[in-house]
């Protein structure tokens, strides 16, 4: 785990720690159900990898740039599966597949012998597979909407065009947002039904970029619950 | 002409010797066997090397082959390549001569005032298996050993690791960029490989250190066990208006490691590049124009004249594998 990651996790957790403690003496109910299943779709962030010049060795000490890159992950759409399990009204815990496909790019710029600027590209299938802990506040009134906080980690895999490659990893998330409940009753299948709004941050630790690399996450999803 | 304008390295022993084969457009030296045409290279466990015991003004003879071993010793540190090699001991016999000795040792040249060393090579031409093989450094030029280099003299070590290039079968790269000189010769800008034909100059050591060209051609050649399955291989073929290219010199750039590993297309326009780091690679394709052409490779059917080319897709080197083959169109000049 990177030293970086782990106090932004912890401290993240202390606060929601606090805030539960208050949370849960104003209820001590039992969740309307134990287990949830969610679908939904969104928008994640893209990624700069960086600049890499193309040097080669010189008479001086300043090496010969042949020509210089710049290399971005791009942003994409998102899919993701969810399933959560209510361990009180408050603390919750919850696992997610989610895929996208964001494409890799390289901008050439500065060749020594090719004017422009070029751009190569690729795309890459992601697959995330990650699990937290969520915890819900108490309900804003006349609003409608509960707020949550999540926090987790996981384990990526990428699939590089014409799937030649693969590459593994981890993120570690921190995130929120919030819930509408559109209808909730104390027996049934289906104990409630409501739609939940996610802002993540995710820091991913992947082959392709030796370094963390924050993306951003917004996600909608229709949330069962049983 | 004069000695200042001398600056180019060429492994011209095919064609001194005679040998039927000639360098195929290939990182590797081929020969054409009697089972059509192979790389040459070494089959021996331990290839042994003897140092001529002439000296030149400045270097003992204890000196050069001390140079000689450790430029050997950066062929053999090469983690991804199976090589060794056991030094003989010092011999009056010298380069160039068909002995069943393979020889370095410096030889006065003076009508090869532009060739810093050369390799030379016997070689069975039915299995394409170097038998001996000899490198001489011209003695006309004044030579050093020191460490840090000396500005007058050009560094011994430096062009040994390239001439021992040549003496695992190793064809010249193309990774550099040059400039034409006033005199007629070129001046070194830009070098990404120490197989670089040309030299950077006097009092330069920076080609002690191989460059990842260098180690993929070696490993490539001589490969551990473990080289196969860690990295990969690009493969692909260059057109210009439907028609194969030869000769172009296709570079495989890592934007993650900042690597240039290249290799040239074959007359029917197709390439193959090993070595790689498993990930995406940037595709550069440009032709000869930075040495003579024959510096590289059979001038026959070489096309020069194309524009420099990056393809606009990002191709991936798999692990343990090659990639499927794709088309990079180029652009008449």
């Amino acid at each position: 785990m990177s030293p970086r990651i782990v106090p932004l996790v912890l401290i993240t957790l202390g606060v929601l720690t606090l805030e539960v403690a208050s949370a849960a003496a104003q209820t001590t109910s039992e969740p309307v159900g134990r287990f949830e299943v969610a679908v939904g779709a969104g928008w994640l962030g893209g990624a700069s990898l960086g600049e890499q010049p193309a040097d080669l060795r010189s008479a001086s000490a300043t090496p010969f740039q042949l020509f210089d890159t710049d290399t971005d992950l791009g942003s994409s759409g998102t899919f993701e599966a969810r399933v959560g399990f209510a361990l009180t009204r408050i603390f919750g815990i919850e696992g997610r597949a989610a895929i996208s496909n964001p494409e890799l790019s390289t901008v050439i710029t500065n060749d020594v012998e090719a004017p422009g600027t070029f751009t190569a590209v690729e795309s890459i299938d992601q697959y995330v597979f990650d699990g937290g802990i969520v915890v819900r506040f108490g309900a804003w009134d006349g609003l409608g909407l509960t707020p949550f906080a999540t926090a987790g980690l996981g384990y990526v895999r990428q699939l590089h065009e014409e799937h030649e490659l693969v590459e593994e990893g981890h993120l570690f998330y921190v995130g929120g947002g919030v819930t509408h409940t559109m209808f909730s009753r104390p027996q049934g299948l289906i104990r409630a039904a409501s739609l939940r709004a996610d802002v993540r941050l995710n820091v991913f630790s992947v082959e392709l970029d030796e370094d963390n690399r924050p993306q951003g996450s917004v996600t909608g999803s229709l949330v069962l619950t049983f | 002409m004069s000695r200042h304008r001398v600056s180019v390295w060429i492994a011209i022993a095919v064609i001194v010797l005679g040998l039927p084969g000639t360098a195929y457009p290939y990182s590797h030296l081929t020969i054409d066997t009697t089972t059509g045409s192979r790389p040459i290279r070494w089959t021996v466990p331990s290839v042994r090397w003897y140092a001529n015991d002439r000296t030149v003004l400045g270097l003992s003879a204890s000196q050069f082959q001390s140079e000689i071993a450790q430029a050997f010793s950066t062929w053999e540190g090469v983690p991804t390549a199976s090589i060794a090699f056991q030094f003989a001991g010092f011999t009056t016999a010298v380069p160039f001569d068909d002995d069943g000795l393979s020889v370095f040792g410096f030889d006065s040249q003076p009508d090869m005032d532009r060739v810093l060393g050369a390799t030379s090579f016997i070689v069975d031409v039915v299995t394409g298996a170097i038998v001996e093989s000899d490198v001489f450094f011209n003695a006309i030029f004044a030579w050093s050993a020191t460490p840090a280099g000396d500005a007058a003299r050009f560094d011994l070590r430096s062009v040994a690791t390239h001439e021992i290039g040549h003496f695992l079968g190793l064809g010249h790269s193309a990774i550099g960029e040059t400039e034409p000189r006033p005199d007629g010769g070129r001046r070194v800008l830009g070098s990404g490989a120490v197989m670089f034909p040309i030299s950077l100059g006097r009092g330069i050591v920076t080609d002690r250190t191989l460059q990842p060209d260098d180690i993929a051609g070696a490993s490539d050649l001589y490969p551990d066990d473990d080289f196969r399955s860690d990295t990969g291989i690009i493969t692909g073929r260059v057109r210009l208006n439907g028609a194969p290219v030869k000769g172009a010199n296709v570079i495989a750039f890592n934007p993650q490691t900042g690597s240039l590993i290249s290799n040239f297309s074959n007359a029917d326009g197709t390439f193959r590049i090993a070595g790689l780091t498993p990930g995406p690679h940037v595709i550069r394709v440009e032709p000869i124009d930075d040495a003579d052409i024959d510096s590289f490779l059979e001038p026959q059917g070489v096309n020069v004249n194309f524009q420099v080319t990056f393809y606009d897709k990002l191709i991936v080197a798999p692990v343990g594998g090659a990639s499927t083959s794709f088309d990079v169109t180029v652009q008449s000049k």
